[in-house]
């Protein structure tokens, strides 16, 4: 198996799985008063500190959450009624994630104003694009650090420093779901008031994630009930979740030339194959880990099944969006043709990843893409 | 008070010197559908199952399951009561007091099955009306009421419900009293109908599909497992046969006009679910087919494709209406499922322009460069079984 989907998911590391196997017998409630409450709690407390080192941030800014999807809806609900008495414009961009882009559709409901940026023909939203919509009524500017299809580097580093002067109670929200554990994250060091990371896209498990909210008034819970996590996530933890969380974390190492090594590489082997493709979001600003590449004269999906039979993992555009059938929103922002668009087909790798299995991965698709091709005719 | 469940079959009594056996089956479907989900006696008497469920938390439940059962017209709950005016009353009042509330009118009907009681039907209906009247905020109205409050006594007791509180059964007949067919399943809207259609008429159904991998996913195929398993409510169990067909949808891509594409694909369909057919003991297919609605279902379209087919086509949609079928569709539970996206990436091997008014002898022209007999070998060899329950 060549498994070049983790954009989608990773698998979890050996670090990760005993963490979170050791669950069965590190058990207790960590509210719990007693010893063995205790420990877990410990345990959970590591696993912040770890989450929270690899942002440079202190533990007590880091909230445990079930996912990223939790974390955005946390953070951007939170933050747009914090200020809204000091305005109720918002900006973020064509590409996030749902999760973001839903999110800031259901402010807009709710009487928000909302600037979407579109990105340029290379997948990035420019920095001036913040500062053209950005004024002194705006109050939460959310953008991603990488964008999921394309891998595209946004320039989040930039925006506090575009707007400081013209958008001074801008609060700033920074998606790093596909960053994480792969480029450095710094909110310190960008002037980031919030950020989220998922666990389970750099080897941890699925439904654990993390928000860094640096200031805690900013933000309301969307849940209510026991008061874990200084009542602003509450919720019994997830321990084993969590737990997993830190062991990947510290597994993880920004490892980020090697990922655009990587990413060259196959974008070379597959030019070498295959006539006629095109590829999908800059060179320069991407993280590495994702290669997005439209194939002429191939519906991705028949690509995907045909790959699939032969133990090659890819996929069309974002795992989530496949519920529906709607062409790839950012893909459509950054203007490409519904046929590119049909044709497209993401392959995202790990820290796991080879060389060897690239090569092989870009026979195979080229293969399987011939065979489509002159089926299709 | 005891509530009891009060089933009533139609057509069945039509059935003369075969009635019997159509009764067993049907008291036999009944006990095998309602067998997982609780315990139950049952019994027959004049028309009406009796079905008398241990646990009266399930009730719902063996109603929800009763209705889907075909052969029952009407599904009702009543309480029962001794066959003794007083406990009528006592029963009757305890019973519809949810019924019977302030601003709505009633009337009793009541039929005396058991000659022996005392009473005559209209003094059982001045009785028993005479004292709800009294016992009730509601009124009276014996020409438009809100409520109709029956009161049967039968061979075993007195039974007493509301019109109003009836389920409306499936009708037809009862599966395993009208032979087997083969429905050729796809993941689309009509054919889940069609089997729906044909198996209420007593016939036992097995299902095939084609499955086009990689044109089609692993999940267009959970699709269609999804629609045999609620199809399945109304039928029991289904073998559903899955045809790999990329192959023959390569080869005929490969060497025949664009045009003839679909109908041919068609044939192929419909001579390989003819063998499982017959080697299923199936009397029949069953298509989804409705005059008009694609070119592939014009009148010289089906005569080309049923033309390969040397046993009866069942095609119950065929003069519906798409809106018709939707309603159907809609009605049986099978829509939500079939609208699911994962359809077909089979439009690969659509062409633009089907051939509407195919002549017969250049479609077999055309067909006749395959190697047919090997290719219907090849996808029966590699078709798969699968035993798909009801969910």
């Amino acid at each position: 198996m060549i498994y070049l989907d983790n954009a989608a998911t990773t698998k979890p590391c050996k670090a990760a799985a005993d963490a979170m196997a050791s669950c069965a017998e590190l058990f207790a409630n960590p509210s719990s008063l007693y010893g063995i409450g205790l420990e877990v709690e410990k345990k959970i407390t590591e696993a912040r500190e770890i989450v929270a080192d690899a942002m440079g941030v202190r533990g007590k800014h880091v909230y445990f959450t079930s996912g990223g999807t939790e974390a955005n809806n946390l953070i951007i609900f939170g933050a747009a009624y914090s200020r809204i008495r000091l305005g109720k414009k918002l900006i973020t961009t064509r590409i996030e994630h749902p999760s973001v882009m839903e999110s800031f559709r259901r402010l807009e409901e709710n009487g928000f104003s909302v600037t979407y940026l579109e990105p340029d023909k290379q997948g990035r939203v420019p920095a001036e694009a913040v500062r053209a919509a950005a004024d002194k009524e705006t109050t939460l500017i959310s953008m991603m650090h990488v964008n999921n299809e394309t891998g595209v580097i946004q320039p989040v580093d930039e925006i506090r420093r575009s707007v400081k002067d013209i958008a001074p109670n801008a609060l700033i929200h920074c998606d790093c779901v596909q960053s994480f554990g792969k480029l450095p994250v710094s909110p310190g060091e960008w002037g980031v008031d919030f950020i989220t990371v998922s666990a389970h896209k750099i080897h941890g498990f699925k439904g654990c994630g993390a928000a860094y909210i640096a200031d805690e008034r900013r933000v309301k819970p969307l849940i209510v009930g026991g008061g874990q996590q200084g009542g602003l996530r509450p919720g019994t933890e997830n321990t084993g979740g969590i737990m997993a969380f830190g062991a990947a974390v510290r597994e993880a190492g920004p490892d980020a030339d090697r990922m655009r090594r990587l990413r060259m590489l196959m974008k070379n082997e597959l030019l070498k194959r295959l006539d006629n493709i095109k590829f999908n979001g800059s060179d320069e600003y991407n993280s590495g880990s994702v290669l997005n590449v439209s194939v002429s004269g191939v519906r991705a999906e028949i690509l995907l099944h045909s790959l699939e039979a032969r133990g090659v993992y890819v996929s069309t555009g974002a795992a989530c969006s496949t519920h529906k059938p709607e062409p790839s929103h950012v893909l459509s922002a950054m203007g490409l043709d519904a046929k590119d668009i049909d044709g497209a087909v993401r392959l995202s790798f790990s820290q796991n990843t080879t060389e060897e299995e690239l090569i092989s991965a870009a026979e195979i698709i080229a293969e399987e893409a011939e065979n489509i091709r002159r089926i299709m005719r | 008070m005891k509530e009891i469940i009060l089933a009533k079959y139609g057509e069945i009594i039509l059935k003369g010197g075969n009635r019997a056996r159509f009764e067993n089956v049907l008291l036999n479907n009944i006990r095998n559908s309602l067998r997982e989900v609780a315990e139950f006696d049952m019994r027959l008497a004049q028309a009406t199952v009796y079905v008398e469920v241990h646990d009266p938390k399930k009730l719902d439940l063996v109603v929800e399951r009763m209705a889907k059962i075909f052969g029952l017209v009407t599904i009702t709950r009543a309480a029962a009561a001794e066959k003794d005016i007083e406990d009528i009353k006592r029963t009757a009042g305890e019973y519809l007091k949810n019924d019977l509330i302030e601003g709505r009118t009633f009337k009793v009907e009541a039929k005396r099955s058991d000659k022996g009681f005392p009473l005559k039907s209209p003094e059982i209906c001045r009785e028993i009306g005479g004292y709800l009247d009294d016992e009730f905020p509601s009124s009276v109205d014996v020409h438009d009421p809100d409520r109709t409050v029956r009161i049967e006594i039968r061979d075993f007791g007195a039974y007493i419900y509301c019109d109003e509180n009836k389920t409306a059964g499936q009708g037809g007949m009862p599966i395993g009293t009208g032979d087997r067919a083969t429905l050729l399943l796809s993941g689309g809207i009509d054919s889940p109908v069609a089997g729906h259609m044909i198996s209420k008429r007593g016939v036992e159904i097995n299902a095939v599909n084609f499955f086009s991998f990689p044109y089609t996913s692993q999940r267009a195929k959970e699709k269609v497992i999804e629609l045999a398993s609620i199809l399945a409510r109304y039928t029991s169990k289904i073998n559903l046969y899955v045809v790999p067909f990329t192959e023959i949808q390569i080869q005929i891509r490969d060497n025949c006009p664009e045009e003839h594409m679909t109908l041919i694909m068609r044939r192929f369909m419909m001579r390989i679910a003819e063998r499982i057919a017959r080697k299923t003991k199936s009397l029949a297919l069953v298509t989804g087919e409705s005059v008009g609605q694609v070119a592939s279902q014009t009148l010289s379209a089906l005569d080309v494709t049923n033309d390969v087919a040397d046993m009866p086509v069942l095609q119950p949609l065929i003069g519906m209406d798409k809106n018709e079928i939707i309603e159907r569709a809609v009605k049986i539970g099978t829509f939500d499922t079939s609208i699911l996206p994962y359809e077909d990436c089979c439009t690969v091997f659509t062409p633009k322009h089907p051939t509407t008014h195919p002549v017969r002898a250049n479609i077999e022209k055309t067909e006749s460069r395959l190697d047919v007999e090997t290719l219907i070998e090849a996808a029966l060899a590699g078709t798969e079984m699968i035993e798909v329950y009801p969910r």
